[in-house]
Formats: structure tokens, sequence, C-alpha cells
């Protein structure tokens, strides 16, 4: 494969991996997301001392022990679907907005059209696509959206605007991320 | 008993633990303790257990106690299988069994309060320590085990809802401060200070 295919593609679980711990992260939490399946199984591929993933029943959970981790020191990222934003909405209030808690989440586009992958996800003929941006928007809680392996640098970004404005941020995986 | 003797004998107890409250034992620790290392979960009533295993999770070699309410549980019943899977050693969840939500302003029922069986679904969630606890000299006395490690550890407290102030039309309640809607934030950042040093 060539640079410019792999540019071309969205980013892979190793990819993505190696961005995480480039940013600093100890734990990843997670209710599992299908779009972000090969980041789950890259993962799972981590030597002993790599990122530890905790496994969340709730997205609820998933923002209030990130937020539990911050106040123990720790960094983590927060990896849901668009559905865990819209299940666990009051916990990323309470103890993400309210709290001034930095959560940084990796959001995927679960149930993204390919008809329209080349438009805004906002014009997507299905609710759970199109209603993300905007919540995101009326929450006051700043996305990067990732489609392609060039974008990958938006993670680094997302983690110091989190610090920066003390406050959750996303990253948005618009589609399913590639196996290699 | 009541909810007080409950918070008094765990605070006694506490030394350098966290202490993770919601909803009733707020109250309770922040009068009894108010400089300990305290973080509340309020308002967003079912988080504590999170809050208080993610915090775990990061200090393990620190006790971390979640002073939960039974309601609250309720909210987020599945945060036991979370804890049981995660298996952080130095985590006690104390569940304040009083039956009521808004203890001492409405006492308004929990769901089948009568039936439940809280151990049990500690137990059935994975806990291999879980106990029920009914008096504050049973507490006190199990206090120092509790708190030595060898978690998760699950205690249901059985708990005596106060009724002395309840909310009428001749005791209204009061609309609540700013600093409700901020002190949890307020806290959070004091405390990752001080565990910080």
């Amino acid at each position: 494969m060539n640079a410019i295919q792999t540019e071309s593609r969205p980013p892979n679980g190793a990819e993505v991996v190696r961005a995480l711990s480039r940013c600093g992260v100890n734990y990843v939490v997670t209710v599992p997301d299908w779009v972000q399946i090969p980041l789950h199984r890259a993962l799972e591929a981590q030597p002993a001392d790599g990122i530890r993933v905790l496994n969340c029943c709730t997205e609820d959970e998933a923002f209030t022990m990130a937020a539990g981790l911050y106040i123990g020191g720790k960094r983590s990222a927060v990896v849901i679907q668009n559905q865990g934003v819209y299940a666990g909405l009051n916990a990323l209030r309470g103890a993400g907005l309210d709290a001034g808690i930095p959560i940084v989440m990796l959001i995927g586009q679960f149930g993204r059209e390919v008809a329209n992958f080349d438009a805004s996800p906002r014009l997507s003929s299905r609710r759970v696509v199109n209603i993300l941006e905007p919540l995101l928007e009326m929450l006051d809680i700043p996305f990067w959206n990732i489609e392609r392996t060039d974008q990958i640098g938006s993670i680094a970004k997302a983690f110091d605007a989190a610090e920066q404005r003390q406050s959750p941020v996303a990253v948005v995986m618009e589609r399913n991320m590639a196996w290699d | 008993m009541k909810s007080a003797e409950a918070c008094e004998t765990i605070v006694k107890h506490r030394a350098r633990a966290v202490l993770v409250c919601t909803m009733t034992s707020i109250k309770w620790v922040y009068q009894l303790d108010p400089k300990g290392l305290n973080a509340c979960c309020v308002p967003l009533m079912g988080g504590a257990s999170a809050l208080g295993l993610g915090i775990a999770i990061a200090q393990p070699d620190r006790t971390v106690a979640v002073l939960d309410g039974d309601g609250s549980l309720l909210m987020q019943l599945a945060s036991l299988v979370t804890t049981v899977e995660a298996a952080p050693r130095n985590f006690v969840h104390f569940v304040f069994n009083n039956g009521v939500w808004f203890e001492n302003l409405a006492n308004l029922p929990v769901p089948a309060a009568k039936h439940l069986d809280y151990v049990g679904l500690a137990r059935g969630a994975g806990y291999q320590f879980a106990v029920r606890i009914a008096t504050a000299a049973a507490l006190d006395a199990a206090m120092p085990e509790l708190l030595s490690g060898g978690g998760p550890r699950f205690v249901e407290l059985v708990i005596e809802p106060e009724s002395t102030a309840l909310w009428s039309s001749g005791n209204l309640q009061a609309n609540l401060p700013d600093f409700h809607f901020s002190r949890m934030g307020a806290d959070a950042h004091r405390l990752r200070e001080a565990l910080a040093n």
C-alpha cells in the first residue's frame, strides 16, 4: 500500500493505539463500538504494560469512571458509539460538563450509510447519525472528524483542547476503521 | 441503624481513605469530616459507584469507599458487574438501604424495597465478599477488615430512614443553591490535587 492509499483509508486499530499512547493515555474506558472494532482488537493485542481496557456495562459508567480516573491522576479515552452519547448524556453532563473534567470521547458513527460518505453526516438519512454533531454543538463540546489516516493528529488536538478547556471533547470516527 | 450513625462509624475508621458520597451520606460525611478526602456525586444520582471505581483503579494503594444509596445503585445496577470485572482490591461499596428516595425530605418508596436482596445482587454479579450489616455496633466491629484491602467488597447497610423533617405544606422544600450544582467539580479538582501530593 502506498502513502496515498494509506492516507485515503480510515485509520486502523494499531494507528489509533499509537496515537493514544503518544497522548499519554493510561486507560481506555469503553462500551464496545461497532465502528471501532479494529481498535478493540488492537488494544487486546497490546503487551501487558500497554493501555489497560476497562469494560463498562453502560456509557453512564464509562463517563463517570473516566472522571474518577482523572481525579486519581490518570488519563483515559472513552471509546463508545453515537448511541452511547445519547444513552449516557446525563452522566456526561454531570461528570464532564458540570464538574469541568476533561473527558475525551472517541465516538463511532454507527449506522452511517455508504451514500453519505462523501457528504456531511448531518445529511445522513439516519437519525442515529445525523443528530450527533448538532447535539455536540448544543452541548458546547468541540469535536474533530476522522475519515482518513492523515487526520489522526486530531486525537492529540482533542486531548490538548480537553485539558485547556477542562471540559469534554470528542473525536468522531466517521467510517468503520480499517483492519490493516 | 440511622444514616448518621453509619456515616459516623465509617468516618471514624476512614484514616486516609477516599470517601465518595451521594444522596444522604453527603449531608453527614461533609458535616463530620469536611476536610477529609471526600468526593461527592451530585446532582448525578447513580454515578457514585463508577466515580469511586475510577479513583480506586487510579489510586491502587489507597482505599476508596463509595457511600451509595439504594435508589442510586438501582439506577446503575450494572455497576456491580463493571466493578467485578475491574476488580480493584482497594474498593468498598457501601449501600445505604433505607428503602426510600429523598430521606427525611419526602421518603418516597424505592421500587420493590421490601423484596430486594442487595447482597444477593452483588453475589450474583460476582462479588466474592458481600455482607449485610444492620447495626452501628456491628459496622464498627467490621470496619477494620472492610478497609483492609482484599476487595472489591460490597456492604449493604440496613438503614432506618429518618422522618422528622418531611416536606409538607407547612415545611416547604428550599430552592437548591448554585453550590449544589458546582460542588461535584470543586471537590473533584480539590481531591485530584490532594491525591497528587
